[in-house]
Protein backbone atom coordinates (compact mmCIF):
# COMPACT_ATOMS: atom_id res chain seq x y z
CA UNK A 1 0.00 0.00 0.00
CA UNK A 2 2.68 2.38 0.93
CA UNK A 3 4.90 1.35 -2.04
CA UNK A 4 2.20 1.97 -4.47
CA UNK A 5 1.38 5.71 -2.56
CA UNK A 6 5.20 6.53 -3.47
CA UNK A 7 4.99 5.04 -6.36
CA UNK A 8 2.05 7.01 -7.26
CA UNK A 9 3.78 10.32 -5.70
CA UNK A 10 6.91 10.33 -7.21
CA UNK A 11 5.03 9.60 -10.34
CA UNK A 12 2.88 13.03 -9.96
CA UNK A 13 6.23 14.87 -9.28
CA UNK A 14 7.47 13.46 -12.51
CA UNK A 15 4.52 14.52 -14.81
CA UNK A 16 4.49 17.78 -12.88
CA UNK A 17 7.62 18.17 -13.92
CA UNK A 18 7.63 17.47 -17.21
CA UNK A 19 4.50 19.41 -17.93
CA UNK A 20 6.30 22.65 -16.57
CA UNK A 21 9.21 21.61 -19.30
CA UNK A 22 6.91 21.35 -22.12
CA UNK A 23 4.79 24.61 -21.30
CA UNK A 24 8.14 26.59 -21.24
CA UNK A 25 11.10 25.05 -23.26
CA UNK A 26 9.08 23.54 -26.38
CA UNK A 27 6.22 25.57 -28.74
CA UNK A 28 3.67 23.84 -30.78
CA UNK A 29 -0.29 23.41 -31.58
CA UNK A 30 0.10 20.44 -29.64
CA UNK A 31 1.35 21.63 -26.16
CA UNK A 32 -2.57 22.49 -25.03
CA UNK A 33 -3.50 19.02 -25.79
CA UNK A 34 -0.23 17.65 -24.05
CA UNK A 35 -1.09 19.90 -20.77
CA UNK A 36 -4.47 18.97 -21.02
CA UNK A 37 -3.77 15.11 -21.47
CA UNK A 38 -1.08 15.70 -18.51
CA UNK A 39 -3.39 17.28 -16.53
CA UNK A 40 -6.22 14.59 -16.79
CA UNK A 41 -3.55 12.00 -15.60
CA UNK A 42 -2.62 13.45 -12.67
CA UNK A 43 -5.89 14.44 -11.26
CA UNK A 44 -7.11 10.89 -11.45
CA UNK A 45 -4.44 9.99 -9.93
CA UNK A 46 -4.65 12.02 -7.62
CA UNK A 47 -8.52 10.96 -7.08
CA UNK A 48 -7.68 7.43 -7.43
CA UNK A 49 -4.72 6.67 -5.36
CA UNK A 50 -4.41 9.17 -2.54
CA UNK A 51 -8.20 10.09 -2.22
CA UNK A 52 -9.15 6.27 -2.40
CA UNK A 53 -12.19 7.06 -4.60
CA UNK A 54 -10.47 3.86 -6.74
CA UNK A 55 -11.97 1.51 -3.91
CA UNK A 56 -15.01 3.92 -3.19
CA UNK A 57 -18.18 4.44 -3.77
CA UNK A 58 -18.89 4.40 -7.73
CA UNK A 59 -20.90 7.19 -7.49
CA UNK A 60 -18.32 9.74 -6.05
CA UNK A 61 -15.53 8.79 -7.96
CA UNK A 62 -17.75 9.67 -11.04
CA UNK A 63 -18.85 13.08 -9.94
CA UNK A 64 -15.13 13.89 -9.15
CA UNK A 65 -13.94 12.50 -12.38
CA UNK A 66 -16.62 14.28 -14.39
CA UNK A 67 -15.66 17.61 -12.48
CA UNK A 68 -12.18 17.34 -13.90
CA UNK A 69 -13.32 15.89 -17.34
CA UNK A 70 -15.63 19.35 -17.04
CA UNK A 71 -12.29 21.61 -15.92
CA UNK A 72 -10.36 20.21 -18.79
CA UNK A 73 -13.31 19.96 -21.41
CA UNK A 74 -13.60 24.20 -20.54
CA UNK A 75 -9.93 24.54 -21.43
CA UNK A 76 -9.95 22.62 -24.62
CA UNK A 77 -13.13 24.48 -25.82
CA UNK A 78 -11.85 28.24 -24.75
CA UNK A 79 -7.87 28.19 -25.05
CA UNK B 1 -21.82 -9.39 5.96
CA UNK B 2 -23.49 -5.92 5.34
CA UNK B 3 -21.61 -2.39 5.07
CA UNK B 4 -22.84 -1.68 8.47
CA UNK B 5 -20.72 -4.54 9.99
CA UNK B 6 -17.98 -4.24 7.32
CA UNK B 7 -17.57 -0.57 9.11
CA UNK B 8 -16.72 -2.36 12.23
CA UNK B 9 -14.22 -4.56 11.23
CA UNK B 10 -11.17 -4.22 13.11
CA UNK B 11 -8.47 -1.60 11.55
CA UNK B 12 -6.29 -2.77 8.97
CA UNK B 13 -9.39 -3.53 6.41
CA UNK B 14 -8.78 -1.16 3.22
CA UNK B 15 -12.39 0.49 2.38
CA UNK B 16 -14.47 -1.17 0.66
CA UNK B 17 -17.01 -0.42 -2.64
CA UNK B 18 -19.58 0.75 -0.30
CA UNK B 19 -17.59 2.63 2.63
CA UNK B 20 -17.59 6.25 1.85
CA UNK B 21 -13.74 7.43 2.21
CA UNK B 22 -15.09 9.94 5.47
CA UNK B 23 -18.13 11.52 6.43
CA UNK B 24 -20.93 12.09 3.75
CA UNK B 25 -21.62 15.84 5.19
CA UNK B 26 -17.84 16.43 4.45
CA UNK B 27 -18.21 14.80 0.78
CA UNK B 28 -21.33 17.43 0.52
CA UNK B 29 -19.45 20.33 1.15
CA UNK B 30 -16.60 18.80 -0.91
CA UNK B 31 -19.00 19.30 -3.56
CA UNK B 32 -20.27 22.02 -3.15
CA UNK B 33 -16.75 23.66 -2.83
CA UNK B 34 -15.71 22.13 -6.27
CA UNK B 35 -18.82 23.33 -7.85
CA UNK B 36 -18.34 27.18 -7.10
CA UNK B 37 -14.07 25.84 -8.77
CA UNK B 38 -15.94 24.70 -11.16
CA UNK B 39 -17.39 27.60 -12.16
CA UNK B 40 -13.98 30.05 -11.67
CA UNK B 41 -11.66 27.74 -13.35
CA UNK B 42 -13.96 27.73 -16.73
CA UNK B 43 -14.36 31.05 -16.41
CA UNK B 44 -10.83 32.14 -16.09
CA UNK B 45 -10.55 29.79 -19.40
CA UNK B 46 -13.16 31.74 -21.05
CA UNK B 47 -11.62 35.20 -20.03
CA UNK B 48 -8.29 33.83 -21.00
CA UNK B 49 -9.16 32.93 -24.64
CA UNK B 50 -11.36 35.62 -25.17
CA UNK B 51 -8.45 37.76 -24.20
CA UNK B 52 -5.09 36.35 -25.17
CA UNK B 53 -2.77 38.80 -25.45
CA UNK B 54 -4.35 40.20 -22.00
CA UNK B 55 -3.44 37.41 -19.93
CA UNK B 56 -0.53 36.39 -21.85
CA UNK B 57 1.41 39.52 -20.48
CA UNK B 58 -0.80 38.87 -17.42
CA UNK B 59 1.19 35.49 -16.86
CA UNK B 60 4.31 37.27 -18.31
CA UNK B 61 4.61 38.69 -14.46
CA UNK B 62 4.12 35.83 -12.74
CA UNK B 63 7.00 33.63 -11.13
CA UNK B 64 7.15 30.17 -12.95
CA UNK B 65 9.14 28.43 -10.84
CA UNK B 66 7.07 29.60 -7.38
CA UNK B 67 3.73 27.71 -9.28
CA UNK B 68 6.16 24.69 -9.55
CA UNK B 69 7.58 24.55 -6.10
CA UNK B 70 3.79 25.26 -4.98
CA UNK B 71 2.91 21.86 -7.12
CA UNK B 72 5.14 19.91 -5.36
CA UNK B 73 4.85 21.01 -2.32
CA UNK B 74 1.00 20.52 -2.17
CA UNK B 75 1.83 17.16 -4.38
CA UNK B 76 4.27 16.18 -1.25
CA UNK B 77 1.47 17.10 1.40
CA UNK B 78 -1.12 15.31 -0.19
CA UNK B 79 1.68 12.43 0.03
CA UNK B 80 2.12 12.74 3.35
CA UNK B 81 -1.62 12.94 4.22
CA UNK B 82 -2.46 9.67 2.36
CA UNK B 83 0.52 7.95 4.28
CA UNK B 84 -1.32 9.05 7.13
CA UNK B 85 -4.43 7.23 6.12
CA UNK B 86 -2.80 4.27 5.26
CA UNK B 87 -1.28 3.80 8.83
CA UNK B 88 -4.47 3.89 10.16
CA UNK B 89 -5.53 1.47 7.73
CA UNK B 90 -2.47 -1.21 8.49
CA UNK B 91 -3.56 -0.62 12.48
CA UNK B 92 -0.71 2.11 12.96
CA UNK B 93 -2.27 4.49 14.58
CA UNK B 94 0.39 6.44 16.38
CA UNK B 95 1.79 7.51 13.10
CA UNK B 96 -1.19 9.45 11.87
CA UNK B 97 -0.73 12.47 13.43
CA UNK B 98 3.16 12.90 12.44
CA UNK B 99 2.07 13.00 8.65
CA UNK B 100 -1.30 15.10 9.39
CA UNK B 101 1.36 17.58 10.89
CA UNK B 102 3.63 17.41 7.66
CA UNK B 103 0.71 17.64 5.69
CA UNK B 104 -0.46 20.74 6.92
CA UNK B 105 3.95 22.15 7.09
CA UNK B 106 3.40 21.67 3.49
CA UNK B 107 0.66 23.88 3.62
CA UNK B 108 2.68 26.60 5.65
CA UNK B 109 4.87 26.24 2.79
CA UNK B 110 2.33 26.82 -0.49
CA UNK B 111 0.83 29.81 2.13
CA UNK B 112 4.48 31.43 2.09
CA UNK B 113 5.40 31.05 -1.46
CA UNK B 114 2.21 32.62 -2.18
CA UNK B 115 2.38 35.23 -0.01
CA UNK B 116 5.63 36.09 -1.12
CA UNK B 117 4.16 36.42 -4.88
CA UNK B 118 1.21 38.49 -3.22
CA UNK B 119 3.70 40.75 -2.17
CA UNK B 120 6.03 41.12 -5.11
CA UNK B 121 3.04 41.74 -7.36
CA UNK B 122 1.11 44.15 -5.13
CA UNK B 123 4.70 46.33 -4.83
CA UNK B 124 4.70 46.60 -9.03
CA UNK B 125 1.49 47.92 -8.71
CA UNK B 126 -1.07 44.94 -10.04
CA UNK B 127 -3.70 44.11 -7.88
CA UNK B 128 -7.64 43.10 -8.29
CA UNK B 129 -9.23 45.84 -10.59
CA UNK B 130 -5.94 46.06 -12.84
CA UNK B 131 -7.58 44.16 -15.02
CA UNK B 132 -9.67 41.07 -15.95
CA UNK B 133 -6.32 38.81 -15.72
CA UNK B 134 -5.45 40.32 -12.29
CA UNK B 135 -9.13 39.97 -11.38
CA UNK B 136 -8.79 36.57 -11.95
CA UNK B 137 -5.47 35.51 -10.81
CA UNK B 138 -5.90 37.38 -6.85
CA UNK B 139 -9.75 36.45 -6.37
CA UNK B 140 -9.20 32.19 -7.19
CA UNK B 141 -5.50 31.95 -5.98
CA UNK B 142 -6.44 33.83 -3.06
CA UNK B 143 -9.85 31.80 -2.63
CA UNK B 144 -8.03 28.75 -3.10
CA UNK B 145 -5.40 29.43 -0.24
CA UNK B 146 -8.13 30.38 1.92
CA UNK B 147 -9.35 26.20 1.24
CA UNK B 148 -5.67 25.34 1.88
CA UNK B 149 -5.88 27.14 5.28
CA UNK B 150 -8.96 25.57 6.08
CA UNK B 151 -7.10 22.40 5.61
CA UNK B 152 -4.37 22.72 7.09
CA UNK B 153 -6.70 23.71 10.76
CA UNK B 154 -8.53 20.36 9.47
CA UNK B 155 -5.74 18.38 9.47
CA UNK B 156 -4.18 19.96 12.63
CA UNK B 157 -7.50 19.69 14.78
CA UNK B 158 -7.59 15.96 13.96
CA UNK B 159 -3.89 15.07 14.55
CA UNK B 160 -4.02 17.06 17.84
CA UNK B 161 -7.20 15.49 19.01
CA UNK B 162 -6.08 11.72 17.54
CA UNK B 163 -3.15 12.47 19.94
CA UNK B 164 -5.25 12.94 22.95
CA UNK B 165 -7.32 10.07 22.59
CA UNK B 166 -10.91 11.58 21.44
CA UNK B 167 -11.71 9.36 18.90
CA UNK B 168 -11.99 5.97 20.20
CA UNK B 169 -13.69 3.61 18.09
CA UNK B 170 -12.14 2.16 14.52
CA UNK B 171 -15.17 3.70 12.88
CA UNK B 172 -14.72 7.33 14.96
CA UNK B 173 -11.10 7.29 13.74
CA UNK B 174 -11.15 6.05 10.27
CA UNK B 175 -14.07 8.89 9.77
CA UNK B 176 -12.01 11.32 11.25
CA UNK B 177 -8.77 10.48 9.46
CA UNK B 178 -10.57 9.91 5.96
CA UNK B 179 -12.92 12.92 6.00
CA UNK B 180 -9.51 15.65 6.79
CA UNK B 181 -7.84 13.66 4.17
CA UNK B 182 -10.40 14.22 1.36
CA UNK B 183 -10.56 17.53 1.93
CA UNK B 184 -6.97 18.17 1.19
CA UNK B 185 -7.15 15.94 -1.30
CA UNK B 186 -10.00 18.11 -3.11
CA UNK B 187 -7.75 21.34 -2.38
CA UNK B 188 -4.78 19.65 -4.47
CA UNK B 189 -6.77 18.71 -7.13
CA UNK B 190 -8.39 21.99 -7.61
CA UNK B 191 -4.98 23.47 -7.67
CA UNK B 192 -3.48 21.11 -10.32
CA UNK B 193 -6.27 22.62 -12.56
CA UNK B 194 -5.08 26.41 -11.41
CA UNK B 195 -1.53 25.24 -11.79
CA UNK B 196 -1.79 25.05 -16.31
CA UNK B 197 -3.65 28.09 -16.74
CA UNK B 198 -1.31 30.22 -14.25
CA UNK B 199 1.73 28.89 -14.90
CA UNK B 200 2.46 26.48 -17.54
CA UNK B 201 0.22 26.99 -20.73
CA UNK B 202 1.65 29.84 -22.95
Amino acid sequence: MTTKLTHSWLALLALTGLGWWLGHFTEGSWLLWAIILLSAIKGQWLIDHFMGLAQGPKLFRAIVSGWLVAILASMAMFL
Amino acid sequence: MNARERIHLPLGNVATEEEIPGDLAMWFFIFAELAVFALLLSGMAFARGNWPDMFSAGVATLHPEAGLINTLALLTGSYWVARGVADMRAGRLSRLPGWFYAGAGSGVFYVVIKSVEYVQLFSAGYNLRTDTFYFFYFFTTFFHMMHVVLGMVILLVVARRWQRGVYQTPEARRMAADSAASYWHMVDLVWLMLFPLLYILP
